[in-house]
Parts: structure tokens; sequence; C-alpha cells
């Protein structure tokens, strides 16, 4: 049974892990060319393991960027995850501590949404299940960050190949299904005019002002939205 | 060995965003507010991270219809909102861009 379902998540995984190639690639070939060794450049995929922070993170090598600046622009792009790490908690808090650990090291945005809808389907969470999915994404993740280096040592720039620009499409692939609902939007618009205008004036921690104030105003609008919806039944109930 | 540190220091804040909740010795939960808050983090920061790779190719405002970088973009959104599969949007995005950049 164990096997069946080690299988099944093994197989759920891979398209996802297709979809990171390019981006595990650039990862490795630009951590080179950003003036990493081979060693430093395959550790950030082996230890950081969080694609959007790696590369963002290369970009901020490569211009110099403060330690400091580093580690709030990590935090920023990361935060998402104490949301997974939270709904995680549930299933995950009475397992013993290596399996809290791994699970823990292994929890992506496709691990975390692999197990819920796995969870959904079968009534039950299975650790056995986000463990094999979060382990073949972490190694695929690597292997092609690996192959990003030997590429990267061996043919010099793959950002002419246009991989730099599979950052950008991906993130708009991730972004584009979260756009059903009004607050969405309104955070989505709001987070891209600021990160316009702040880059264009070279403001500093762009990021972290730029996101803070998109989830302001979706947060804001969302609340507003359920209390009209509260009141809404509330009348109908009288 | 600056290097080494960042690598390391980053791999400890991207782990612990993923542990915090996971630790038993953290007793908080995050009520609901909380979490309707964050579920506005990914599409927020994303969108951000887009903004200058398509907008400031080269750290520069490259704001034209011979940009490849926005053109791709335009296909990549369209491609998106259809219910095609991640892999095919971005294959085809991907080739709608060096296309682009060799034409133009």
């Amino acid at each position: 049974m164990t096997k069946h379902i080690q299988r099944q998540a093994f197989l759920d995984t891979l398209p996802l892990c297709l979809a990171v190639t390019p981006w595990g690639m650039l990862c490795g070939s630009l951590g080179l060319q950003m003036g990493l060794d081979i060693w430093q450049a395959q550790a950030m995929s082996l230890l950081v393991f969080a694609g959007a922070v790696q590369l963002s993170a290369l970009g901020l090598f490569g211009a110099g960027a403060s330690f400091s600046a580093m580690l709030t622009s990590s935090f920023v792009i990361s935060a998402r995850h104490l949301l997974y790490s939270a709904d995680m908690r549930q299933h995950i808090l009475q397992l013993p501590t290596k399996w809290r650990l791994s699970l823990g090291f292994l929890l992506t945005d496709e691990m975390y949404a692999l197990s819920v809808a796995h969870t959904q389907k079968t009534g039950t969470f299975d650790r056995h299940y986000a463990l094999v999915s979060g382990f073949t994404f972490y190694a695929l993740w690597n292997l092609a960050t690996c192959i990003g280096i030997i590429l990267g040592s061996q043919a010099g720039d793959l950002t002419t190949l246009g991989l730099e620009f599979a950052i950008a499409a991906t993130f708009i692939a991730l972004v584009v299904p979260y756009i059903k609902t009004h607050p969405v939007v309104a955070c989505v618009f709001t987070s891209a005019t600021m990160m316009f205008i702040l880059t264009y004036y070279d403001i500093n921690q762009a990021l972290l002002i730029s996101t803070a104030t998109g989830m302001v105003v979706g947060f804001i609008l969302d609340t507003h939205n359920e209390k009209r919806q509260r009141n809404r039944t509330s009348e109908a109930l009288l | 060995m600056m290097i080494w540190c960042t690598i390391i220091a980053m791999a400890l804040v991207t782990f612990s965003v993923r542990y915090i909740f996971l630790a038993r010795s953290i007793p908080i939960r995050i009520n609901d507010t909380t979490k309707r808050f964050l579920k506005f983090s990914a599409p927020a920061v994303l969108t951000a991270l887009t903004i200058p790779i398509v907008f400031f190719p080269e750290g520069e405002l490259h704001a034209s219809p011979t940009n490849p970088f926005i053109l791709g973009a335009i296909v990549a959104i369209g491609l998106s909102l259809t219910r095609l599969a991640t892999i095919w949007v971005l294959i085809i995005s991907m080739a709608s861009f060096v296309a682009c950049k060799w034409l133009l």
C-alpha cells in the first residue's frame, strides 16, 4: 500500500519538476555568472532550496547588495510558506521529530499543493505521499541546478537562450490562476504599480514595500467584502 | 567566505518559515485573520518579482512594443488564462520570447 502511494506521489510530482527544470538550470548557470564557484552554486539549491529566493539572491549578489538586504528579500519572498506551514500543522505536529524536520525542509509550493490535493482526494493526510513528492522535487531541482552549472561552465551565458525570461513566465503562470476575486486583482495591480514606480526611482527595499502594500490592499478589500456578506446573511435571516 | 555565510543565513531563513509551525515548542496558532492576510502574499510577491524582469531588462526601463520580455509576458498571461497545462504555457511563451528577440 505504501509502495503504491510512493509511486503515485512520484508520478504526480514529475510534471511539476519538468516545469521548473529551466529554472533550476538557470540557478546553476547564473550562479557561476554572478561569481559563485560551482560548490556555492550547488549549495544554494541543496540548502536554500527555494527557486524565487535563489534567483533574486543571485541578482542581488550581482548587484553587490548588503547582507541584510539579501535576508530581508529572502524573508519577503518565502513568507508565503508560513501559510503552508500553519496549514500543515494539523497533520504533522503529532509525527516524530525526524518526520517534522524532513517534511518542513521539503515544504515547497509544489509539495504543498500536491499534498493538499491528495488529502482532499483520499480524505486523510499521507506522510509518505508528502515525503516522496517533496523529495522527488528536491532531487530533480538539484539535478537541474547541476546541469545548469555544467552547461554554464561549458557554454557560458545561458541567459541568451531565453532562460531569464523563463523566470518571469513561471511567475506569471503561477500568479494568473490566483486572480479570481476582486481583492486579488487589486492586490496584484497595487503590487505591480508600486514595484514599477519604486524600481524606476531605484528605491531600496522595493520588493518589501510593494509586496506589503499589495497584501494590505487585498486584505482590506477582502475584509470589506466579508463584512458586507455577513451583513447580507444576517439581513436575510431577519 | 561572505558568500558562504550569506547562503547559510538564507537557508536558515527559508527553513525557518517552513518549519516554524511544525515545531512543538511553538504554541501559537495563527488565526483566520492572519491566514487571510497571508493568502495575499504569493500573488503580491510573485507579481512584484516579475515587474523588474519584464520592464527593466538589464536594469533600464524598456517599455516599448519591441521589448521581447513584454511581448513574451503578454503571451504567457494570455495562455495562463486558458486551461493549458503550465508546462505548455512555459514552452510556448519562451518560444515566442526567443522568436521576438531574433526578429526584433
